[in-house]
Formats: structure tokens, sequence, C-alpha cells
């Protein structure tokens, strides 16, 4: 199982490699977002501070969504999802490896992300980057868990682009009220551990979601 | 014997349309079975079926005796498709294409066996080129070399001498001989009957959704083959 998800995984990240311009559109699109945000909202005072940690959330997620969606389109391309399917591959083996390419590039996209933020934010989010890289890899594994089953369940479907952010956002709710929460108190000082409680939700999220999605996701792969 | 791939009433429906009705056969190891039919008749998604990327609506598919419904496994390791996609990922080069397939198959050696399966389809020097640059015959190569490194008992081909050029269909159908001797069984769709009508052991007919015709290829006169043929696709 190891060498499959090894196999798929080293496979999609070459093709992410090669075709680089996904990762400098997804970039390009979140620094934009991260700007819109920084003139629309009230650049002064405390709000400010306050509101930092939704709208890099935001952010993640109308980025984040970018990736999912090509995430399967390379299989369709040429039919090479009919070859994955035939080949003696568990279905949890493809669910992991394309699961764990999407963290690698978010994890990746966030790293590049937080000093952007710091910087038009005005946040202290380079003092504490390894918190919010932290933070980001938790976040990020439940977005992928979620995102790569709905993602593989959108693949064959018209209006997919609308479809899978439609299922999706509605789903990752508790997932982006922990991140927000924990972000708030990494920005105050208090540490990843300031927000215990949304902290053990987070996690728990991307415990559930993760072995729902891999269990689920040779029913899906079915339909 | 047991058969290497049976069917027992295989039925397919598209919406209210039933495509497959009563689709029963049997595919003994070594047989090359040529599945003819004209447009429309069912054969890809019979293909389909069989690979497994698509369930029946009602009837079984048996893999050497186990039911495929229940199992797959074992057909999923056996088999080699050729379908209508290339199933080539363009940004990556042939070699890659193939080194992903073997490794995902766990061959041994898969270095050594992407070079042979390279060079035995005369793609040796295209090995490290990206094969979004590929023609549509460079493509049915590559997925010949896929066959090869595949090692398996059952191809299921569709349409595969599309783009081929003399020396290739002659190299192809060299390997499928081959592998037929070797007791591999083959089920092929293709329209180009110049192409395989000497290699087929048996010859099958599609037609509305049944087998029609089914034979040893040896009680099938070519003209008479082509005559039927020609009146079906009319």
């Amino acid at each position: 199982m190891i060498r499959e998800v090894w196999t798929i995984l080293q496979k999609d990240l070459r093709l992410e490699l090669r075709r680089s311009e996904n990762f400098i559109a997804m970039f390009f699109f979140a620094f934009i977002i991260l700007l819109i945000f920084s003139f629309a909202l009230p650049s002064e005072g405390e709000n400010h501070q306050l509101i930092a940690p939704g709208v890099y959330w935001v952010t993640f997620l109308l980025s984040g969504i970018l990736g999912l969606s090509k995430n399967f389109a390379l299989e369709k391309e040429m039919g090479c999802m009919e070859a994955l399917l035939i080949s003696p591959v568990s279905r949890g083996s493809i669910f992991l490896g394309k699961m764990l390419g999407t963290l690698i590039f978010m994890v990746l996209m966030q790293g590049i992300l937080i000093p952007v933020f710091a910087l038009i934010f005005y946040t202290p989010a380079i003092e504490f980057f390894w918190d919010l890289l932290m933070l980001s890899c938790a976040t990020a594994l439940g977005f992928s868990a979620l995102g790569t089953l709905l993602s593989g369940l959108t693949t064959d479907v018209r209006f997919k682009e609308i479809l899978l952010p439609i299922l999706l956002f509605p789903l990752l709710i508790p997932l982006l009220l922990a991140s927000v929460e924990v972000m708030a108190s990494i920005l105050a000082g208090q540490g990843i551990q300031g927000e215990l409680d949304w902290l053990k939700l987070l996690i728990g999220f991307d415990f559930i979601f993760l072995i729902a999605a891999y269990l689920t996701f040779d029913f899906v792969m079915e339909l | 014997m047991t058969p290497r791939l049976s069917t027992e009433s295989l039925a397919k429906d598209f919406g209210y349309k039933r495509i497959l009705k009563d689709v029963t056969f049997k595919l003994n190891p070594g047989d090359f079975t040529l599945l003819l039919g004209k447009n429309g008749a069912g054969k890809s998604t019979l293909l389909t079926l069989l690979s497994g990327l698509m369930h029946p609506s009602a009837g079984s598919i048996y893999f050497e005796g186990k039911a495929m419904a229940s199992d797959p496994s074992e057909l999923r390791k056996a088999l080699g498709f050729i379908g209508h996609d290339p199933q080539v990922y363009g940004d990556l080069t042939a070699k890659e294409n193939l080194l992903f397939h073997a490794r995902l198959r766990g061959r041994k050696n898969p270095n050594a066996l992407v070079a042979d399966a390279l060079e035995r389809v005369g793609l040796a020097k295209f090995a490290n080129a990206q094969v979004k640059n590929f023609s549509s015959g460079m493509f049915k190569r590559t997925g010949i070399a896929r066959l090869m490194i595949s090692e398996p008992r059952l191809l299921l081909l569709d349409e595969p001498y599309t783009g081929l050029d003399y020396k290739s269909v002659s190299f192809f159908n060299d390997y499928l001989t081959n592998f037929a001797q070797g007791g591999g069984t083959i089920l092929m769709v293709s329209h180009q009957l110049d192409c395989c009508f000497e290699q087929a052991s048996r010859i099958a007919i599609l037609e509305k959704g049944r087998i029609d015709l089914e034979h040893a290829q040896s009680e099938f006169n070519y003209q008479e083959l082509i005559d039927h043929y020609q009146r079906a696709t009319e």
C-alpha cells in the first residue's frame, strides 16, 4: 500500500511541477484576494486585527478550491483515470496519493502566503510563522481529505467547477471556525494551544473526515 | 477447463435504453476473439463492463470462475486494456508514464522492463520526450508498451490498430499471436478486419445488443464475413 500511495503521489508531484502555472495562478489569486480585502475593510484600529484571521482562511478556501478542481481533471484528460481504476491498486491508495499531493501543495502555498498576509494586514504572522504553518498543516489536512473525496465525486458531473464549492464549503464550516479561532489565539501571542477546544475540534475534524473519505472513496469511484 | 472470462445474461441500460441484452459467452485461455458489430452495437460498452469500469444492469461476469462483482482484484491484476483514450499523462515522458504503471503493478526491475518495452515498440529514442507531443500512432505504441510491462493474462482491446503504421501492425499482431499461444486470452473490437482476421481464433458478431454469431475463425470465409459485416453496418 505504501508503495502504491508513494507512486501516485510522486506522479502527481511531478505533474504539478511540470504544470507550475497552476501553483502560480493559485498564489496570485490568493494574493489578489488578500489585497482586495485589505482595500475593502477598515485599514486602522482593532477591527483590522480582529478580522485578519477570517480573511486569511477565506483566502485559503478560495485559492484552495482552484487546486482541488484540477485534482482529477489531470486524470480525466487522456483517460488516465480508466488506467488507474483498472490497475490492481486499492481505491484507498488512490485517495491517499491524491490527497497527500493536494496537502503538500496547500502547505507550500501557506508557507508563501503567511509572510504576504503579514505584510498586507500588518499582523505579527512572521513572528509566529512556525505556529501558523503547523495550523495550516492541520487545516490543509481536513481540507484535502474532504476536498479530494468531493473532487472525485464531482469529476464526471456537469458544472463541477460550481458544484464542488457548493458541496465543499458548507461542510468545511467547522474547520474554518476552528482555524480562525486558533489563528486569532496565535496572533494574540497565546500560542497554538491558546484555544484548546477549537484545536481539538480541528484535529477531530481532520481525523473523522480522513477516515470517512478513505473508507467511502471506493464507493465514490464506483458511481 | 475453467473459462478465463465468462458472462451470463449480461445486460446494460443507459436511461431507458437497453444497449446490451442477454449477452452470454465464454473466453478460454488461448482464445483470440474478434468482436465485430456496427457502430452503436454496444461493443465498447461490453468491453467497459468486462474491464470492471462499469457495472452491468443485469447478469454476471466471471473471471476464472469467480464472480467479478464480489472480488474484482484478480481481474485487475490480470487485465491489460486499450480503450479509446491513450491513457497517458501528457506532461510526463513515455518512460515516466510506463515506469508509473510498472511501479503501480509492483513489477521488479521496472527500469529494465520499461527500456525493453520501449525498444520493442520502437519508441526507445522518444523515451524522454513528453507524450503530449506524440502522434496517435505513438500513443497506441505507448499503450502496447504498457500492456507488455503489465504482464496480463487477459487483453481487452478497443480499436487497437487505429493510427498504427504497417510495421507497427505487424509487430503488434506478432505480440498478440505469441500472447494467445502462451495461454493469454484476447477480446478485441476492431473494424479493421484486414489487420486481424488471420490472427483471430474466434469471431463473434454483436447485433442488436446480443451475440448474433460466434464461431471459430476457420468457419468463416473472409469475403462472406466482409459481406455480412457490410450488410450489418448498412
